[in-house]
């Protein structure tokens, strides 16, 4: 058995300090190497404070609890310098909407070099090839033309798969994704969820899914994680899941989807 | 169909629209000719940048066109005076996609509701709040809602808010530009099946990217594409047999549960 990429166990996170209400409570799971899991859930279930913990990333008056283990490492027994040479290196970011991480005023070419030059002490030459490499594998046409762009000239679909070049410039083991396809348009999230399935065959890295749509989940998690108002309530293999759901909840979930999915399959409901 | 009015209730030909980026000339609708039946909903859908959006508003008076005409129930819109055409756009509503930034912080709902009916010509108060009352019951909110703002409801909640004071005037046409893209999937269903029983005899211009959606409430479908209309048809011809290669790859993508990557 490998080890587990990650391991979340009983973590809770209360906004109000450690007496406040619970925004997330008790959950538990795991992301093993090669493994797509999907965090799935609706407006206010927890999932995405859950990625925010994993990569340290909330204010420290959020009280957190239980563990996270990073390689069997306890990220709450990491100390700054640790936790900023794991985050962005050892673990790549991807979230749902690029202009927000990536900085206006800065080239591409800028923004994809830096963590090279930073994580790897690469000179700018070589991590400029690097660079161009990670733009060729997210099967962007011109990588010459978008390294010398700014975010503002690039299109929504392209601004995304320039971030997924920049965290996989680091060759991290373990990609989070939180709702990367949700701000695009649909073909253009055909594209991307391919390209995570790509990433994941030819790397073999782990992937962290945190979306909101049970259909994307169907189409690309190995095994998903269903939560609900702060709580996992169903967890197992995708075909378990999705194909013989045990929970209220995730019936419910999948079967809001389905009864739009029919639509679509039996040419409308007015036809 | 007992109607006996042959005009469609809005009628748009040859639709341009144009504005000026950095110099450059973009062409936001390019020639676009449709038309929405009474009591029809016709579903418009494409992509960001398809030119949906600047159609909608500019069905409803928000945006001008560059050129082209809008007919209403058969009369051209610029050939009326601007009273006879403020009383046309006066019957055109529109829902947003973001119930939070259409409605107004600092007042209570029912007082917001009130607001609109004044402004279409009813100046009584406490008439207008109980009308408001009522409207809100009918969208499934709670009797007190009326006296509440509008961060003290979910966003399924809020976009009843919307629906309730876009239906309060009893316009003849309502756009609804991603009126439910922002809701949870469960909340998306119910507001769907919310205007489908609200829908009367207002037709609806339902902007959306979601085709499942847009499957669900329509009756016809409109697809965008790069500011052209690619395809028209009822919604199971689009559904099952699409003929624009556009059209094709729009419904391929939807995500389903069926299927793998």
């Amino acid at each position: 058995m490998t080890e587990a990429l990650i391991s979340v166990r009983d973590l809770s996170i209360r906004y109000g300090g450690p007496t406040g209400p619970a925004a997330v409570d008790g959950v538990s799971f795991d992301v093993n190497p090669g493994e797509i899991v999907a965090l799935v859930g609706e407006s206010g279930s927890g999932k995405s404070s859950v990625s925010l913990a994993i990569m340290s990333q909330l204010p420290d008056s959020v009280h957190v609890g239980g563990h996270i283990l990073f390689e069997g490492h306890d990220l709450a027994a990491c100390g700054r310098r640790e936790m900023e040479d794991i985050r962005g290196n050892r673990i790549g970011m991807i979230f749902q909407e690029p202009m927000t991480c990536l900085n206006p005023v800065l080239s591409i070419a800028r923004q994809m070099t830096e963590g090279l030059v930073r994580h790897r002490a690469m000179s700018r030459s070589a991590a400029r090839t690097r660079a161009l490499q990670a733009l060729a594998d997210v099967g962007i046409p011109e990588p010459e033309r978008v390294m010398s762009s700014f975010p503002h000239e690039l299109s929504g679909g392209m601004r995304q798969r320039v971030m997924i070049a920049a965290a996989l410039t680091l060759e991290p083991s373990l990609l989070i994704a939180d709702e990367p396809t949700t701000a695009l348009d649909v073909t253009v999230q055909a594209q991307v969820l391919d390209l995570l399935v790509e990433i994941r065959n030819r790397t073999g890295d782990g992937v962290l899914l945190i979306t909101h749509d049970i259909g994307v989940v169907a189409e690309v998690a190995d095994r998903v994680v269903v939560m609900q108002g702060g709580r996992v309530v169903e967890h197992g293999p995708w075909e378990q899941v999705i194909r013989a759901p045990r929970e209220a909840y995730t019936k419910a979930l999948i079967g809001a989807h389905m009864s739009l999915e029919e639509a679509l399959t039996e040419g409308g409901l007015h036809g | 169909m007992a109607d006996q009015t042959p005009a469609p209730a809005i009628e748009v030909r040859d639709l341009t629209k144009s504005f000026r980026v950095n110099g450059r000339e973009v062409h936001a609708l390019n020639g676009v000719s449709i038309s929405v039946g009474h009591a029809e909903t016709l579903g418009i859908v494409g992509e960001s940048g398809s030119g949906k959006s600047t159609l909608g508003r500019i069905v409803v008076g928000l945006e001008t066109m560059s050129s082209g005409e809008i007919l209403h129930e058969g009369t051209a819109i610029t050939a009326l005076g601007r009273t006879e055409r403020n009383a046309r756009l006066a019957k055109c509503q529109m829902i947003f996609q973001d119930p939070y930034a259409s409605l107004n912080p600092r007042m209570p709902i029912g007082r917001q509701i009130h607001e609109t009916l004044r402004a279409h010509g009813s100046r009584q108060l406490g008439q207008n709040l109980a009308t408001a009352a009522a409207l809100l019951e009918r969208v499934g909110l709670p009797p007190d809602a009326a006296g509440r703002y509008p961060h003290e409801f979910s966003g399924g909640q809020r976009q009843r808010i919307a629906i309730a004071r876009a239906i309060s005037t009893s316009p003849s046409v309502i756009v609804a530009d991603e009126a439910v893209s922002a809701l949870d999937v469960s909340i998306r269903e119910q507001i769907l099946d919310l205007m489908a029983e609200l829908k009367g005899t207002t037709s609806y211009f339902f902007i959306s990217h979601d085709m499942a959606a847009v499957a669900k409430f329509c009756d016809r479908i409109a697809v965008m594409h790069k500011g052209r209309v690619v395809e028209t048809g009822t919604t199971s011809q689009i559904i099952a047999d699409p003929q624009d290669p556009y059209t094709q790859s729009l419904l391929e993508a939807v995500p389903r549960i069926g299927r793998r990557r």
